[in-house]
């Protein structure tokens, strides 16, 4: 998922006066595959990271959103422009908000389509971003764009059990954890990183920094731990079936 | 003869009554009691128990109606609470964060929509009070009860508890804020006052009390149906250890009896029910002062009524008792005067039948004999014994007698012998027989006598003292011959089945017999044998006389004269 177009002083190659007569295309198609070759290697000189998320009985911990933010000197890619990158979608199907947990990066904007035969409503109360969507078929009436950094939790304003999570954050490097509880960071740049982790019951105290982990050239970084879950207030899906 | 005459009737050896009619009187009277005594107490346990029963049955009644009158305002207010915590505009409110606004909402919602008496809300992350319809100035403070909050949301559940306040009694409910998850907490709350302990009262007609447990373990009473004074005596009544079970026990205050339910209320609360038992039990009050009213009169009239059959029982037995005694003194004139118709009256007249019968009887027997066999009964055995023999006669009387009518026969006859069986009967002697004129007597035999020869001696000198000075059927001067003798007898009731005499046998006899013929030879009138002599002492002077043969015997008799 991650953008990782980290990068470092790389070797460059050294390319002297051109030749008489190839003229600026020659120099202009040198210097593109110069930057891609620089791409290609700088790709390889990456680490990467292996997260494996349990909750205290053992069991494999899905919907952990893992984050690394760069610290001291470490260089990183500039993010992509905003058009560039994928549009978010949370949309609302049989009752439910799909998907549950959604990590993204500041300035995102997300969609909100309603694929129910039934009018929704989408509501936030998060101080991350307030926002009320009033009850609304197929197309939203807007794109919402998320940015500030935080948690942000939205509900149906007339289904008390819909509830979905967008972790919102600065870094461009996260992942969330599958069904198997794995998650993984590809293409880290070497250097140390703040390790951060949020889940929907995890504690709310805020999402201290777990910690710093140190990324190596060309290693695979394995890291597993252990989440405490507190209980979960949510109203049952009425009804039962459908 | 017995000293103590009169009769003893004993029932047991410790318990000793001295009359049929105390006996009778102690029956009737005992045995009316006992049912009287049992009947009481029957009723009054049994009107005690089911009075008891039936108060712990209501008071366990009321108990069930206490805990659903509760848990309903309790679920009410749940319902209306988690409502609150689903309403979009009130979320809308607090989103908004301010507090003024909040306030004036949250005084809205807990007025026309909860019914609450109180209502708070505290953030989610510190527990921090944010609205306290009871403190509206109040904010940013801790939260009071943080608890109940961490109860909550651990349980995924409401949480329900009785906390103080301002020392007032509330029953706390707490529930989440919800947009989507939790936000902040919802507490709602209803007083526990005398208010409500009077709509509990009404539902379940008995008396209800709030208490808690002070710091020093003592119980006070926070809200009740009571009036003061008996709540200050139910407080004591608790703190003196009454152990907080929910069993019913019973409650003294101030004199009065309550049976009372113990109903847990919460940590160091209980709520106590209870129902007059004194008042309950009021009713049966007259009941047992009837009852023993009733009790009294009958027992006095059972008194009076056990006397007077005792008495148509005891007097007439008493009467036939005293008869009876008399009978073995030797009175048979006495007879018993009973007028009762019944089988008494009915005893009555067969014991003076029995009585004349004995009377008419005795005539023919001698009175010693009537007296040993009314004594000892029928068959005296015949018995040898030393006696002597008094025999008496008149002297030409045959002759006599030819120049008499019968009837004046008969009644020189009775005039001389009623005249010389006196004597004889004086000195202790038993006429055997009737001879014609004569008569035969005994001394020494039934009854013992140690000085018989001169008892019979003393007679016979009577005898002749009283003939000799009297005349007879008119005119008629007699002459008594006596002759007496001592020796071995037999004494005994000699005859058929039916019909026996008493009678003595032997030579003794045979030879007084010949002793008093033999006055005639001799012109005495009264002649004794050497053996009499030799027993009578120095009292007298026998004049010896002569000797006789005996038949068929080879000693001779001496013979003595003494007149």
């Amino acid at each position: 998922m991650g953008l990782a177009g980290l990068t470092r002083k790389g070797k460059l190659f050294a390319l002297g006066a051109p030749p008489n007569g190839w003229g600026r295309p020659a120099m202009a198609g040198l210097l593109g595959l110069t930057l891609a070759l620089q791409g290609i290697s700088f790709d390889l000189m990456a680490g990467d990271l292996d997260v494996s998320v349990t909750d205290r009985e053992g069991r494999p911990l899905q919907h952990v959103v893992v984050s690394v933010a760069p610290i001291r000197g470490t260089k990183t890619a500039s993010p992509k422009p905003l058009g560039k990158r994928p549009m978010v979608i949370i949309a609302q199907r049989n009752k439910e908000f799909v998907p549950y947990v959604t990590a993204i990066q500041t300035g995102t904007a997300v969609s909100f389509p309603n694929q129910d035969a039934i009018l929704h409503n989408v509501y936030s109360f998060s101080r991350a971003k307030k926002f009320e969507l009033p009850l609304y078929k197929d197309r939203p009436p807007a794109l919402v764009v998320f940015d500030q950094p935080g948690v942000v939790v939205l509900g149906c304003n007339i289904h008390d059990w819909m509830v979905a999570y967008v972790y919102v954050l600065e870094t461009p490097y996260f992942a969330t954890t599958d069904a198997n509880g794995s998650a993984r960071l590809e293409g880290l740049a070497p250097g140390e990183y703040e390790l951060q982790v949020q889940h929907p019951r995890k504690s709310k105290r805020g999402s201290a920094p777990l910690g710093r982990i140190l990324v190596k050239r060309k290693t695979v970084e394995h890291i597993e731990f252990v989440l405490a879950l507190k209980p979960e207030w949510r109203p049952t899906r009425v009804p039962a079936s459908n | 003869m017995a000293s103590d005459t009169r009769p003893r009737f004993e029932l047991t050896s410790s318990l000793r009554f001295h009359s049929l009619q105390s006996r009778i009187l102690f029956f009737f009277l005992g045995l009316f009691a006992l049912v009287q005594i049992i009947t009481f107490l029957a009723v009054t346990t049994a009107s005690w128990r089911s009075t008891n029963q039936q108060i712990e049955n209501d008071l366990l009644v009321s108990g069930r109606v206490f805990n659903r009158f509760i848990g309903e305002r309790v679920e009410q207010l749940m319902l209306n609470a988690k409502l609150l915590s689903g309403d979009f505009a009130f979320k809308q409110a607090f989103a908004h964060g301010d507090r003024e606004t909040l306030l004036s909402a949250v005084s809205n919602l807990r007025e026309h929509r909860i019914g609450a008496d109180v209502m708070l809300l505290a953030d989610a992350d510190e527990y921090s009070v944010i609205i306290d319809t009871l403190h509206p100035a109040v904010h940013d403070v801790p939260f009071a009860f943080p608890e109940l909050i961490e109860t909550a949301e651990d349980s995924g559940e409401p949480s329900s508890s009785v906390r103080t306040i301002d020392g007032r009694l509330y029953r706390l409910i707490v529930v989440p804020l919800l947009a989507p998850e939790p936000v902040a907490w919802i507490t709602v709350g209803f007083l526990v006052n005398d208010e409500l302990a009077d709509g509990l009262k009404r539902l379940t007609l008995t008396d209800v009390s709030f208490l808690t447990k002070g710091v020093a373990d003592d119980w006070s009473v926070v809200a009740s149906t009571l009036p003061s004074s008996l709540r200050r005596a139910l407080a004591r009544e608790a703190s003196n250890g009454h152990d907080g079970s929910d069993r019913s026990f019973t409650l003294t205050v101030n004199d009065e009896r309550f049976l009372a339910l113990n109903i847990p209320f919460g940590e160091r609360l209980t709520v106590v029910l209870q129902r007059s038992l004194d008042k309950a039990l009021a009713p049966f009050q007259r009941l047992y002062r009837f009852l023993v009213a009733l009790t009294v009169l009958a027992l006095a009239l059972s008194v009076v009524g056990g006397a007077l059959i005792a008495r148509t029982v005891t007097r007439p037995v008493r009467a036939l008792v005293e008869g009876a005694h008399r009978i073995e003194k030797g009175d048979y004139q006495h007879q018993i005067n009973i007028a009762q118709k019944d089988e008494i009256g009915r005893l009555a007249d067969a014991f003076n039948q029995m009585t004349r019968g004995l009377a008419a009887f005795q005539r023919y027997l001698p009175v010693e004999l009537v007296r040993t066999l009314i004594k000892k009964g029928i068959e005296s055995k015949p018995e040898a014994r030393l006696a002597t023999i008094l025999f008496t006669d008149i002297e030409g009387f045959t002759n006599l007698v030819e120049t008499l009518t019968p009837e004046r026969t008969v009644t020189l006859l009775n005039e001389y012998f009623s005249a010389v069986t006196r004597p004889i009967e004086k000195y202790g002697g038993v006429i055997t027989q009737f001879q014609g004129d004569a008569i035969l007597s005994v001394f020494n035999v039934p009854s013992e006598d140690p000085d018989h020869a001169a008892n019979a001696v003393r007679a016979a000198l009577e005898i002749y003292d009283v003939v000799t000075t009297r005349k007879f059927a008119g005119d008629i001067s007699l002459r008594s011959r006596v002759g007496i003798n001592t020796g071995e007898v037999v004494a005994g009731s000699v005859g058929s089945e039916n019909r026996v005499n008493y009678t003595v046998h032997g030579d003794a006899v045979n030879i007084a017999a010949r002793l008093e013929v033999l006055n005639k030879e001799y012109g005495t009138r009264v002649l004794v044998s050497q053996a009499t002599v030799d027993l009578i002492g120095d009292g007298f002077a026998p004049e010896r006389i002569g000797e006789i043969e005996i038949r068929g015997k080879k000693e001779t008799v001496t013979v003595y004269q003494l007149a």
